[in-house]
């Protein structure tokens, strides 16, 4: 269920990083800035959004039972979603 | 068996704004026992349930469970002992069942129940449901709680499931588990519960154990 949530916090994460990042690139010179903006908040806007959709779809429930730790799953998910720049940066 | 072994909800007050839902509700599911709560539509049954389960936070009182009381929320200390079934269904639609048990400890002895072999390769969004709830059930047990919490686990299953369910509950309770449930088919309830709790105008009445007759006096079934 960890990756599932993964799963889902990275489709989430993904689709706000788009938003935030191709439009703006456009305008801008620095591609770095944009980028490390774009994933800041669009790892912040994903991990609100995951939680809010799974909590509309009543999944929160079953991750207690499990004993899964919701709230430092999805922290470590952003921070993992923010050490993505450092992986692309090479290449910029 | 421990006799403080019990999950006591205790001065429960739960409000929205302008309607009180819980006025001081107190009630004791032993361990060992199956306990329901019957109640009219939005009587607060479910309210009960989702405080005892900490999925949402009560405006006054405490649970106390084997003696250990719990403020707030607790998520951590409250899903050490109990197991929750939520009203609404809490699956994943779009994961498969196989998936879905090999992401719990132990998935070869879930599997083995056969209703379960039947439905594994289907995802959650495929299955009737009947056979989700019984899923959900199955899961609950599985996890080896000492408190189960049922919040309708009959309501829209079929009378086939419904008996296996019934006959799971109360293997469960022999097993030492004390389970705590509530549903509107007071028939089956009556079936599998020991003992039980009227909520009424916003607090908790004890039925004791031979609470069909008393159902059956207030109207609730015939």
């Amino acid at each position: 269920m960890i990756l599932y949530l993964l799963q889902k916090y990275v489709i989430h994460s993904a689709v706000f990083f788009a938003a935030l990042v191709i439009f703006p690139l456009g305008f801008s010179d620095n591609t770095g800035y944009v980028l490390v903006r774009g994933f800041f908040f669009g790892g912040l806007l994903g991990a609100g959004y995951t939680f809010y959709d799974f909590r509309k779809r009543n999944l929160w429930p079953l991750y207690d039972n499990l004993r899964v730790p919701k709230y430092l799953l999805l922290c470590l998910f952003f921070a993992g979603f923010q050490s993505l720049y450092l992986v692309i940066k090479p290449f910029i | 068996m421990n006799p403080s072994a019990a999950l006591i909800l205790d001065s429960i007050f739960f409000s929205v704004p302008q309607l009180s839902i819980l006025d001081g509700a107190w009630l004791k599911a032993e361990a060992g026992r199956v306990t329901a709560i019957i109640g009219r539509n939005g009587s607060g049954k479910s309210t009960l349930m989702k405080v005892a389960a900490g999925q949402i936070k009560a405006m006054a009182g405490i649970t106390i469970i084997d003696g250990e009381r719990l403020h707030g929320r607790s998520l951590q200390k409250r899903f050490r002992n109990i197991g929750y079934l939520p009203q609404d269904s809490m699956l994943p639609p779009d994961i498969k069942v196989k998936r879905l048990i090999k992401s719990l400890p132990d998935p070869e002895k879930l599997m083995d129940d056969p209703l379960i072999q039947k439905i594994r390769h289907q995802k959650t969004i495929q299955l009737s449901g009947g056979e989700k709830r019984y899923l959900e059930t199955a899961i609950l047990f599985h996890l080896n709680r000492k408190y189960i919490l049922l919040d309708e686990p009959f309501t829209g299953v079929e009378p086939s499931i419904i008996d296996l369910l019934i006959q799971k509950i109360r293997k469960e309770a022999r097993s030492g588990k004390g389970i705590l449930l509530t549903d509107h088919m007071h028939r089956y309830i009556s079936e599998v519960a020991d003992t039980g709790y009227l909520l009424h105008n916003r607090q908790c009445y004890d039925l004791g154990g031979g609470f069909s007759g008393e159902l059956k006096k207030m109207g609730y079934h015939r």
